[in-house]
């Protein structure tokens, strides 16, 4: 039988001294870890308060008026002066404590850039250079954590610093694509819509993400960005030319149309040819109608269903005999497509569509008694 | 020789492996720990700069179709759908599949909704029983509605043809009863956004009992004043927060739950979509993926995300959860079988190396080995050879990592999304951990060893599960 | 006799930004950070006005808008909302609610003492 003290013994009682030193030793730094953590907590909070009823007064105080032939640099030797006794009390604290009170201080200054407008927003930009904020959120910028950097992209956007421009370019290259994302939202807040020019000339595989963030200041942009879209076209990443036309389509400018031809019957590849048909297709110009019906019958399949959408989108009469034609050489998939193009086509194309709906009952009369009652004509089936 | 001389030696063996098996599986443990911790450490930086109300503002956000499959629902199948057109996103449709339902489910959402049968062609891409009708609303309100009216032929099935009918490039399959958070499909949809290659993605999904819902959606997040649920939502901590989290960092996450899941359509359709000859087809599908992209050298990465997504009604009865959880692992048994191949397959990669080996040795024969361990317990101690001072200590450091692991998961929930607002709720959790090492972790055991018997017999069937509406906790519980 | 002006906004740097402009401006301020306390100090103090954040804890500005238009000796009292971003739902709402006025964030604070002055003057005059 098992004597008293086998070795077996032996490695389960260190297991379980192991197990036990160390599920107190994980307790024990947690509890410390979170004592401390709430105590620095508390700390900044206490100094938060404090700092953000000084600055409101420094941001709201009075200053006496300028007289008429004061140097336009006079005002900030007012700021200056505001602000001069905080500095003094910044420079006498112990290292330690000033990089505490520093950090804290920024966070309440780029609290306040948040919700301010006015002149105080523009006093409020002069205390973040004074401070040496933003040398300091250039140089965040440069941090081996891409948090730090995506933070330091964001803050400087918030605290519209313009000195932050050049850097903020630099990190639309950045490895991590939140620091590019936060970078570029920063510069049009910094630039305006002229930033998207750089944007769109420096960046590299724009992330499905990346444009839908870019999509939603675009749009709020509208025809202001349209010269930058159409700018954009020329560029050599696909991603980047695919986001514009996205756009264009988007905006519906017509102005587009023109370089949105030229992409469809010049560039080498199909798939932003199919892109610039189905853009074209929302557009709905006119113009776009006889280059378009000559793809119906490309031999890719991309771009010959988006360039019969897109026909169907035009709608004009005269697309009707031509889109039949291609009818008879499609598949099931192909002709749904075809006949939702031709019942847009006027009253042709719906007549036409309806002459094959009251043939016998074929795949074909149930392709078109679909594509009819997606359009609303009729409802029921019977 | 005595007969106890002849079981020395096997017993002694046993032992021995019972001691590598404990230290392997500990350590494995302790490093999913670690890396679950540094995973969603990572997530929730990275989620800190994704504003995702943009995916409801942006107009070229990607359109998801949601699959809801409903086989006699007809108390709940009504306030279901209607939270599921109520979701926070831009374009989506949802598309019930009623998987030939023998109550008045079909009956409930055509009046309902105001159905009519559409003409819209059925033009299926994966192979499954026939389609009987088409629906859709007459009401522009639930223009995204549409209702597939089939013949039975179980979840997978039904699944399958709400792929089949789904209009958009992105496929979202849950569960009847699964109650979405309003902001699910923004959380779940963002890594597709992110990662071109990304084919599958999940969500954690959390217990429902004891939470207040009104009108589908979880409003206030209490624990169940019953055992059973308790001791669920420690078990789900485990397997979603550490578990799947660590897993999806190493790109080996074999499960993706059925109450809520991600995939992009084209992939599900290039492997054939869902299988329906198998209990585990949630398991299975992800299994399968990852094979059929390794096999044919497709870059791809599926995904976890740690966000609670989805909340489920978990089984108040201990003959429900047996079913269920009988049912779980020969779902997981059979997968592992029926992609065998796979297994310490090189050409697998971390998949075959590490995630298949992993699900074998310690999800599937786990059980098996802690029930051996017992009975080894009772046979000596039936033949008074029992060291009973060993046995106690063995136990007791079993114990102390069962629970630091149950502990650890309970963290990180408490350093990530804090769903639990009530102390009162987190020192529960954190007792039941401890608890349920006594009790329902030797009776979730014995539902699984038990599962290899039903395996063997043939039992591959569902098990009915019984499912009662949500009700508003009354106040004061 | 200065008029008192309740001013709750659960964000401390904005609050003292607020107080030190309204004080400057010669009325007696009180500051509170939710809404529950928004919500007792209205009854105890009776301010002139009640300056309310919408994104506040334990009770939203809405709710506490709603609150006091439901209590007869609160209900006269004019508020002026402060929203975050100019969403356009957040702003009817309020005014249907029965806000007097809004001013969205960022804002100027030179433009938030002219909106408090208009709508003391405008509280005064219908009541007198």
């Amino acid at each position: 039988m098992l004597t008293p003290f086998p070795i077996e013994f032996m490695i389960i009682v260190t297991f379980a001294v192991v197990a036990i030193l160390f599920v107190i030793l994980i307790s024990v730094v947690l509890v410390i870890h979170k004592a401390i953590e709430a105590q620095q907590i508390w700390r900044e909070d206490r100094l938060y308060e404090e700092y953000s009823v000084l600055f409101a007064e420094l941001l709201l105080q009075e200053l006496p008026p300028l007289t008429s032939d004061a140097k336009p640099s006079a005002v900030f030797r007012q700021y200056d002066e505001l602000i001069a006794p905080m500095q003094t009390r910044l420079k006498n604290l112990s290292s330690r404590r000033r990089r505490q009170h520093r950090h804290v201080l920024r966070k309440v200054l780029t609290d306040f850039a948040q919700d301010l407008s006015g002149e105080t927003a523009e006093r409020l930009v002069y205390f973040f250079y004074a401070f040496g904020f933003v040398d300091e959120l250039c140089e965040l910028l440069k941090s081996r954590h891409w948090w730090i950097r995506a933070q330091a992209a964001r803050d400087l956007g918030l605290i519209r610093a313009r000195r932050g421009i050049r850097y903020l370019t630099a990190a639309l290259e950045d490895v991590h694509p939140d620091v590019r994302n936060q970078a570029m939202q920063s510069l049009i807040v910094l630039v305006g819509v002229e930033a998207l020019r750089t944007i769109f000339r420096i960046s590299r595989d724009l992330s499905a993400w990346t444009q839908v963030e870019l999509s939603v200041i675009v749009m709020g942009f509208k025809e202001k960005a349209v010269p930058y879209l159409i700018e954009a076209l020329d560029s050599s990443d696909e991603s980047v030319v695919f986001f514009s036309l996205e756009m264009l389509s988007q905006i519906g400018f017509t102005a587009a149309v023109e370089p949105l031809l030229n992409l469809l019957t010049t560039h080498p590849r199909t798939s932003i040819r199919a892109k610039a048909a189905e853009a074209l297709g929302r557009l709905g110009d006119g113009r776009a109608e006889g280059p378009l019906l000559s793809h119906i019958s490309s031999g890719d399949t991309t771009l010959r269903l988006k360039a019969i959408e897109a026909v169907g989108r035009i709608g004009s009469p005269q697309a009707v005999q031509p889109l039949l034609r291609q009818w008879e050489r499609g598949d099931i998939h192909e002709r749904i497509v075809i006949a939702r193009a031709i019942a847009r086509c006027g009253e042709e194309g719906l007549s036409v569509i309806r002459s094959i709906a009251q043939g016998e009952p074929s795949l074909n009369t149930a392709i078109v008694g679909q594509v009819l009652e997606e359009l609303g004509y009729i409802e029921e089936a019977a | 020789m005595t007969f106890l001389d002849v079981l020395q030696p096997v017993l002694h063996t046993y032992f021995l492996f019972t001691i590598g098996y404990f230290v392997v599986v500990n350590l494995t443990y302790t490093f999913f720990l670690g890396l679950s911790f540094k995973e969603i450490l990572y997530y929730m930086r990275h989620n800190s700069f994704g504003n995702l109300r943009l995916l409801v503002q942006s107009e070229i956000t990607p359109p998801v179709s949601i699959l809801a499959p409903a086989y006699n629902e007809e108390p709940t199948v009504v306030e279901s759908v209607k939270s599921l057109l109520k979701l926070n996103y831009g374009t989506y449709e949802v598309v019930v599949i009623n998987d030939g339902s023998r109550d008045g489910t079909l009956k409930q959402l055509i009046e309902e909704f105001h159905l009519y049968r559409s003409r819209q062609l059925y033009l299926p891409s994966i192979e499954a029983k026939p389609v009987r009708a088409i629906y859709k609303s007459k009401k522009p309100a639930y223009r995204n509605l549409v209702v597939v009216d089939k013949e039975n032929g179980g979840k997978a099935d039904a699944l399958n043809v709400g792929i089949n009918v789904a209009q958009y490039d992105f496929v979202c399959a849950i569960d009847a009863d699964s109650l979405l958070e309003e902001d699910a499909l923004q959380k779940v949809v963002k890594p597709f956004l992110e990662d071109p290659t990304m084919i599958a993605v999940g969500g954690i999904v959390r217990i429902a009992n004891g939470c207040k819902v009104v009108n589908g959606r979880v409003i206030e997040v209490r624990l169940s004043n019953k055992f059973l649920p308790i001791f669920q939502v420690v078990e789900y901590f485990r397997a979603f927060l550490s578990g799947r989290m660590a897993w999806q960092g190493l790109n080996g996450l074999l499960i993706i739950s059925g109450a809520f899941g991600l995939f992009r359509r084209s992939a599900v359709i290039d492997v054939g979509g869902y299988r329906h000859d198998t209990v585990g087809e949630d398991m299975e599908l992800v299994v399968r993926l990852h094979r059929k992209m390794r096999e044919w050298k497709r870059p791809y990465r599926i995904a976890f995300v740690p966000d609670p997504v989805c909340w489920t009604e978990a089984p108040e009865s201990t003959q429900i959860l047996s079913r269920q959880r009988n049912r779980w692992h020969r779902g997981l048994l059979d997968t592992m079988l029926i992609h065998r191949k796979m297994l310490m397959n090189p050409s697998y990669g971390v998949v075959g190396l590490a995630a298949m080996p992993y699900f074998v040795v310690v999800e599937l024969l786990g059980p098996v080995f802690e029930f051996v361990g017992y009975l080894t317990v009772i046979l000596l101690l039936f033949l008074e050879a029992l060291n009973i001072q060993m046995t106690l200590l063995f136990f007791i450091v079993a114990l102390f990592y069962g629970v630091m692991y149950s502990v650890g998961a309970v963290l990180l929930e408490e350093i990530s999304f804090q769903r639990y607002p009530r102390a009162r709720d987190l020192a529960l959790l954190l007792s039941f951990g401890v608890i349920e090492n006594f009790g329902y972790r030797q009776l979730t055991t014995w539902w699984r060893v038990k599962a290899f018997w039903d395996y063997v017999r043939g039992r591959k069937g569902w098990g009915a599960m019984q499912r009662k509406g949500f009700e508003a906790p009354k106040d004061g519980s | 006799m200065p008029q008192t002006i309740l001013v709750a906004e659960d964000q401390q740097h904005i609050r003292s930004l607020i107080e030190y402009k309204l004080r400057n401006a010669g009325y007696t301020v009180v500051g509170v950070e939710d809404g529950v306390a928004a919500l007792q100090q209205a009854q105890i103090l009776k301010p002139q006005l009640i300056l309310l954040d919408v994104m506040m804890p334990l009770m939203t500005g809405f709710e506490v808008l709603a609150a006091l238009k439901q209590n007869d000796e609160t209900k006269t009292i004019p508020v002026l909302l402060v929203t975050a971003q100019s969403k356009e739902e957040e702003v009817l709402k309020g005014l249907e609610l029965g806000a007097d006025d809004y001013i969205t964030k960022p804002f100027s604070p030179n433009e938030l003492a002219a909106r408090v002055k208009t709508v003391l003057l405008r509280a005064t005059k219908s009541r007198g």
